[in-house]
């Protein structure tokens, strides 16, 4: 067979292939119901470009420090829940013992992502948004009018299972399923199990987006914990996230529950760093040698 | 041969490294404690979680001490004017760090001054 008879031959198997294949995918496409009447239209969404910074850490508008417990509304927490909250407080926290699990490269999670001292961005499609976070986060939330999965299709997550949908320009988000006990912020405070959220997000100005933030717990709180978030859009031109990897080149490993420090020093044996410090702690492949 | 110069002072609690208390607890700092250390830079680490400075400081005897100086991550340096290349191996520097309490040759990154007298800070108003 010369060379052009077996093209020939090539792109009439080809085309016979996709033929064969590629119609039936075309017709149970275009068979396809058409989309809930809740999913947006891609050019009728609002314009949430943009970084979107926190103010302050956590749950504090004032720009407070996550490390302090009055720097915040107090979680309206059952007697059982704020007395082991005390203790841990006592014990661990003034101790400066705090296991936090972002250090460790653990993501934010929910609540503590949606209060964050780094750069959120918010990705709206029809049919989902995505709440990127500038840590091993990402939310998506389903906008294509999809109810919550059967409750034997739920186990708990660091980010939960959210729903959406828009009212005018404002995405209402229900989220539950989240991994309870994840601290929300570098006191230790958590929520149960059995916690949902549900957060109204709309742009106020164009450089704010406000969210309205209801947190019911059943099992840890006592009412329904409302919090006020805004988050600010950065101002450059050409904004920039980063996801910033707690494993990249961490230098302040946990030891005894301590946040300790590596150092150059020689005299320091513990330290992986000694005496050549390695510019990165990850696995590498192994490059050829010059 | 330079010595570190221990500064301290009573009411520096508003210089505590903001990037510090991003990723950990930066109770292993004295932020009541300012340090100048006036050296040679050996490594600028542009890296995740914190970014680090290696810095050779000479001692009294002739010796050299490396200093190990945390500051933020690079998307944080970045927002703040401070790129990858703000500093070169070679740079003759002066940092103001917040020291380890334990006494260690480490830090905490407050700011820094080039010989050409330039000073990068995080605390810029695009920071946070």
């Amino acid at each position: 067979m010369d060379t052009p008879l077996r093209l020939t031959v090539a792109l009439a198997l080809g085309c016979a292939f996709a033929a064969a294949v590629g119609a039936p995918l075309f017709s149970a496409q275009s068979a396809q119901a058409p989309a809930a009447k809740t999913v947006r239209d891609f050019a009728s969404l609002p314009d949430w470009t943009g970084i979107w910074m926190g103010n302050g850490n956590l749950f504090d508008q004032a720009g407070g420090n996550a490390n302090r417990v009055d720097a915040r509304d107090h979680p309206p927490y059952k007697p059982e829940w704020e007395a082991a909250y005390k203790e841990f407080l006592d014990t661990v926290v003034s101790q400066g013992k705090f296991s936090d699990p972002l250090t460790s490269g653990y993501p934010g999670g929910m609540m503590r992502m949606m209060s964050p001292a780094r750069g959120l961005q918010f990705v709206l499609r029809p049919e989902q948004v995505w709440i990127i976070y500038e840590r091993p986060d990402v939310r998506y939330i389903y906008t294509d009018g999809r109810p919550f999965p059967p409750n034997d299709e739920l186990w708990p997550t660091f980010e939960g299972y959210s729903i959406g949908h828009w009212e005018g320009d404002t995405l209402v988000i229900e989220t539950k399923s989240i991994r309870g006990g994840i601290p929300i912020d570098r006191t230790g405070a958590g929520l149960s199990d059995a916690a949902s959220v549900t957060e109204r997000i709309r742009k106020v100005d164009a450089r704010t987006l406000q969210s309205d933030i209801t947190i019911v717990d059943p099992i840890a709180f006592t009412r329904p914990w409302n919090v006020t978030r805004r988050y600010t859009k950065r101002p450059e031109q050409y904004p920039r996230m980063e996801n910033v990897s707690s494993l990249e080149n961490n230098r302040n490993p946990l030891v005894e529950g301590q946040t300790s420090i590596r150092l150059s020093d020689d005299s320091d044996a513990s330290s992986p760093y000694s005496p050549d410090i390695k510019r990165y702690a990850v696995p590498k492949f192994p490059l050829p040698k010059k | 041969m330079l010595k570190p110069t221990l500064l301290i002072f009573a009411a520096l609690a508003t210089l505590a490294p903001l990037a510090a208390s991003a990723h950990h607890s930066d109770a292993m700092f004295d932020s009541q404690k300012q340090l100048v250390l006036n050296g040679t830079v050996r490594e600028f680490q542009y890296t995740n979680p914190h970014s680090w400075i290696q810095l050779v400081v000479a001692g009294e005897t002739g010796n050299t001490v490396e200093w190990s100086i945390e500051t933020a991550a690079p998307v944080v340096l970045l927002r703040a004017g401070i790129k990858p290349t703000a500093l070169q191996p070679g740079d003759k520097v002066t940092l103001r760090v917040h020291p380890l309490k334990d006494g260690r040759a480490g830090g905490s990154l407050i700011d820094v001054k080039k010989s050409d007298g330039t000073t990068l800070s995080l605390r810029g108003p695009g920071t946070y």
